[in-house]
């Protein structure tokens, strides 16, 4: 019915705001306490730059995955549900 | 009162939360930078204006999650969002309300982390001044990278609000 | 709220924005007559313009070379710095005030970043994941690179074979994102508040400094993902 219809998808589009919504706090703290770290280690050791700003790099890449599922989720909440 | 009135609800209590939590992270973040900034400037009292760039630098990245959220919130209250039946009312209510939340809650995280982000290379900066150059290179590039989630969740916000 | 373009282009059952490719053409011939011009006489002492060039590749042979090792590193950075290189044209491309020219049948469409679109940010995403893989793959071998999904215990296959594809996803998105929430904001702020100076430093942030840093983390994530796939433990 159409009633029902229509609280499935606003249930399905709040629950996609959710998602996004917690699942991006935590990459955000975690990459940003990594580049804080990252340059304070460069100021201790500026010959080192290269190693540190590439494994900078690829450690915010690996806590960005947490936050590309929930992208992925939200979007299926919003064109699929 | 008309039943389609009551979308105006869910649109006033997402913008409301999209802001309100967005203002949130920005605060924090900003305020963490500063102070790093002020405690290195005390330590090394010659690096007072380079300190004091790298901390507007840091401080501005950290608010652009903020500023996606004030547009969010600004979309929300004057796109004129409309429903015709009860139906559409849910629909657009349950858009509305999740865009706010996403967005408010997305702009909440990356603003701390680019919080930690600058306040590292302020401290860093202030341990070694002459390594200047490649913090501000490293930092700029670590925010940006930080803030990438705040745009999923502005992204997101965007496709509820554009779908009807 | 109409955003996109309503011109577009239906093409083999695909549809295709014409302002997008439009614009896409303008940053390529750019580019390349840049370049071409820059790099007709060269000097062993350079003039004005062939030293900002020598600047620019410079920059990009430090930083393939500190992060894949000299030898290797040199064969990337005509990759690396051409991906800078198009996107930064691409995103400053926004900033030029042109409305568009509509004169009978001709139309010119008005300026518009590429990368507001989605689909250039997720090609140039694409190509990235293709060159990583494909460089992985041809120093690893097909068995070793198979074999690294397995690291560091069996059962983290799905989770690493997801994670490269977060990595794709990532970048693409985030460029995307940068520039088209850009323009969003800008379209936004400028009906809001018309007759102010506050559009003029807005733009000045959100379209030059935005568009700069998002280029170049595109750029050495691109590196750094590549160089990441070709390392043998």
């Amino acid at each position: 019915m159409e009633l029902e219809e229509a609280i499935v998808k606003a249930a399905a589009l709040l629950g996609a705001g959710i998602a996004m919504g917690f699942g991006a706090i935590g990459p955000g703290v975690g990459e940003g306490y990594a580049a804080g770290k990252a340059c304070e280690g460069i100021a201790r050791r500026p010959e080192q730059v290269g190693l540190l700003t590439s494994r900078m790099l690829i450690g915010q890449a690996v806590s960005e995955s947490t936050g590309i599922y929930s992208l992925v989720i939200a979007i299926i909440l919003i064109f699929v549900v | 009162m008309e039943i389609t009135e009551l979308v105006n609800v869910a649109v006033f209590v997402g913008a409301g939360v999209s802001i309100g939590l967005g203002a949130l992270g920005g605060g924090v973040g900003s305020g963490m930078i500063a102070a790093e900034a002020l405690a290195g400037s005390a330590r090394q009292p010659k690096e007072r204006d380079a300190l004091l760039q790298m901390m507007l630098i840091a401080q501005a990245l950290s608010q652009t999650s903020g500023i996606f959220a004030l547009v969010i919130a600004i979309m929300l209250l004057f796109a004129g969002l409309q429903a015709s039946d009860l139906a559409g009312v849910l629909r657009i209510s349950g858009a509305a309300l999740g865009a706010g939340v996403s967005m408010g809650l997305g702009a909440l995280g990356p603003a701390i982390g680019g919080g930690f982000a600058g306040a590292g290379a302020c401290a860093g900066m202030a341990r070694n001044p002459l390594t200047l150059p490649r913090i501000r290179a490293t930092m700029l590039m670590g925010a940006a990278v930080a803030q990438s989630t705040a745009i999923y969740a502005f992204t997101v916000s965007i496709v509820l609000l554009m779908l009807d | 709220m109409n955003i996109y373009p309503p011109i577009s282009v239906k093409f083999w059952g695909m549809e295709f924005q014409y302002g997008t490719i439009f614009m896409t053409w303008v940053a390529m011939v750019v580019l390349v007559v840049l370049f071409y011009l820059g790099s007709r006489k060269l000097k062993m002492v350079p003039g004005r313009a062939q030293a900002l060039l020598e600047l620019i590749v410079e920059a990009f042979q430090g930083l393939c070379e500190s992060a894949m090792g000299a030898q290797r590193g040199r064969k990337y950075v005509p990759y690396v710095g051409t991906m800078f290189l198009f996107i930064w044209t691409c995103n400053m491309m926004g900033l030029v005030p042109f409305r568009g020219l509509h004169v009978g049948n001709f139309h010119l469409p008005a300026f518009q970043e590429p990368t507001r679109n989605v689909a250039t940010p997720m090609a140039m995403g694409l190509v990235m994941f293709l060159v990583a893989h494909g460089s992985g793959i041809r120093v690893k071998g097909l068995w070793k690179y198979i074999k690294g999904y397995f690291e560091p215990i069996f059962i983290m296959a799905p989770l690493n074979i997801v994670g490269k594809f977060a990595s794709l996803i990532s970048i693409s998105m985030r460029l995307f994102g940068n520039i088209f929430g850009g323009s969003v904001i800008l379209l936004l702020v400028s009906g809001f508040v018309a007759y102010m100076l506050l559009p003029v430093g807005l733009n000045f942030f959100f379209g030059i400094f935005v568009g700069t840093v998002q280029a170049f983390v595109f750029a050495v994530l691109t590196l750094t993902y590549t160089a990441v796939e070709m390392e043998e433990e």
